[in-house]
């Protein structure tokens, strides 16, 4: 059965696409981490090594005292820099999109657009998982179970969302120049990290503060993301129409970008 | 149908921009074979790139409405670190054919044995070749696209490349590129000449050649 492109359905297209997708994650398993030793536990591990050393380390720095609210210290950082991370890697990782897997739009099908989708799809699933085990985790341990896992996932998503918009706008910048842009990203992840919302929470600021940093949409899911964690024993500030209006653009003006940059990319 | 509208593509390094094909229209259909002729530095391999969708256009347009193979031979539409069994079995994920039944026709068409389980990259040179003229052959495309593929691998292999490119090609259109008219002879019915950035069809080969000669 062949079918060119021009004449296949709609949904026969869609279907396609999803399927180079799901067959672009699996190869993306088997060249990243190969199928020898831990292979693809180092997935989950990352982030949550990375997660648990920050929780850890503000946990000794600040001793016994209590958190404002009375939040659990440890799962506040761990999970917080769990969902920062997987910004941090899809966003530092998207200049090297079309040099790392050049040899995948050899295919005719595949395109730069699904390799993308499908690191985001992969990164998104395994933050997803860590940040699953690590609930069960606190809840055996201190006995906090979460208020709402579901919103906790739906923050997860939105914020694999922002960051493949994002990473697609820094991917065009390559086409510009791939040095710069490489040197660029790296201060970018970094310098997001104050808006992030990883190190406090919005009421603890004072008013015009406050205003100033919900400009950012990453701290907009951050709050989401622990009203889902804590529930309704302090406050919690975000506008979720906001966030989504950022996903949108950023999403928009990365694909925009992206097809204005495909002549110039280097492969 | 695949066709090429005013197809321009030019590089830039170091700030000096080079116009490596200017303005190439064509059209190719099934069942055609065509070999493009050119010397080298002509923009062959740009061109065959440009059709097989790897890098775009500067400016002017590319329709497939044709399933296009990868450019064959190149390595690149395998990956070293993964299997033989591996890089076949994402091959058919992404176009869509039975897993099992061509991992059984790709191990016995490129005789590679048992070393179809062992990385690529411990392939030798015509033993990838003969994966990637497998893997090809498998997937069914409606063009092939060829970058000297003859060169790569044994006589025989390669005698049994051109009987299984001839016996497709009342079905699936041909497009090979090379600098040598012997291999355009003996797969081609006709021929294109690509010279200083643009592209010039002859119905009758012995008329391509004889200008060929010329540049």
């Amino acid at each position: 059965m062949r079918s060119s492109p021009q004449t296949v359905s709609f949904i026969g297209a869609f279907r396609a696409r999803n399927r180079v997708i799901a067959a672009l994650m699996l190869r993306e398993l088997q060249t990243r981490f190969g199928r020898e030793n831990l292979g693809y536990v180092w997935l989950f591990l990352e982030p949550a090594l990375l997660g648990l050393g920050v929780a850890a380390w503000q946990w000794a720095v600040g001793g016994d005292a209590t958190m404002r609210g009375g939040l659990n210290k440890f799962s506040f950082f761990l999970i917080g820099y769990i969902l920062f991370y997987l910004f941090r890697t899809l966003v530092s990782r998207s200049p090297h999109g079309v040099a790392a897997n050049f040899q995948l739009l050899y295919h005719s099908r595949v395109t730069i657009e699904a390799v993308m989708w499908a690191r985001s799809l992969l990164d998104g699933a395994a933050v997803l998982i860590c940040i699953g085990v690590f609930i069960l985790l606190i809840g055996a341990v201190y006995g906090e179970w979460p208020h709402d896992p579901l919103q906790m996932a739906l923050a997860a998503a939105l914020m694999m969302l922002l960051a493949h918009g994002t990473g697609l706008i820094f991917l065009a910048a390559t086409a510009i120049s791939p040095g710069l842009t490489d040197r660029l990203v790296h201060p970018f992840t970094y310098l997001a990290i104050p808006f992030s919302g990883m190190f406090f929470m919005v009421w603890w600021l004072p008013g015009p503060l406050q205003d100033f940093v919900l400009l950012f949409p990453l701290i907009h899911i951050m709050e989401f993301m622990r009203e889902g964690q804590f529930g309704y024993g302090v406050p919690f500030i975000y506008d979720l129409s906001y966030l989504i209006q950022w996903v949108v653009a950023v999403n928009f003006l990365g694909l925009c970008a992206l097809r204005a940059a495909k002549p110039h990319l280097e492969t | 149908m695949l066709q090429l509208e005013g197809v321009r593509k030019s590089f830039t390094k170091n700030g000096l921009t080079r116009e490596v094909l200017c303005g190439v229209d064509a059209t190719f259909l099934p069942g055609d074979a065509v070999g493009i002729l050119g010397r080298n530095g002509a923009g062959k391999s740009t061109l065959i790139r440009i059709l097989a969708g790897v890098e775009h256009p500067t400016s002017g347009r590319v329709r497939r409405e044709m399933s296009i193979s990868w450019p064959m031979g190149y390595d690149a539409a395998v990956h070293g670190t993964l299997s033989g069994a591996d890089n076949t079995r994402f091959i058919a994920r992404i176009y869509d054919r039975p897993i099992g039944w061509m991992e059984g026709f790709v191990q016995e068409f490129s005789e590679i044995g048992e070393e179809f389980r062992q990385p690529v990259k411990t392939y030798s040179a015509g033993m990838k070749a003969r994966l990637i003229f497998a893997l090809s052959m498998a997937v069914d495309f409606d063009c092939y696209l060829i970058d000297e593929v003859i060169a790569a691998g044994d006589a025989r292999f390669a005698e049994r490349c051109r009987q299984s490119l001839l016996a497709r090609r009342s079905r699936s259109a041909l497009i090979l590129v090379s600098h040598q008219m012997d291999t355009v002879r003996s797969l081609c019915s006709h021929a294109a000449i690509l010279h200083e950035g643009r592209l010039t069809f002859h119905e009758d080969l012995d008329q391509a050649f004889a200008e060929y000669q010329q540049l």
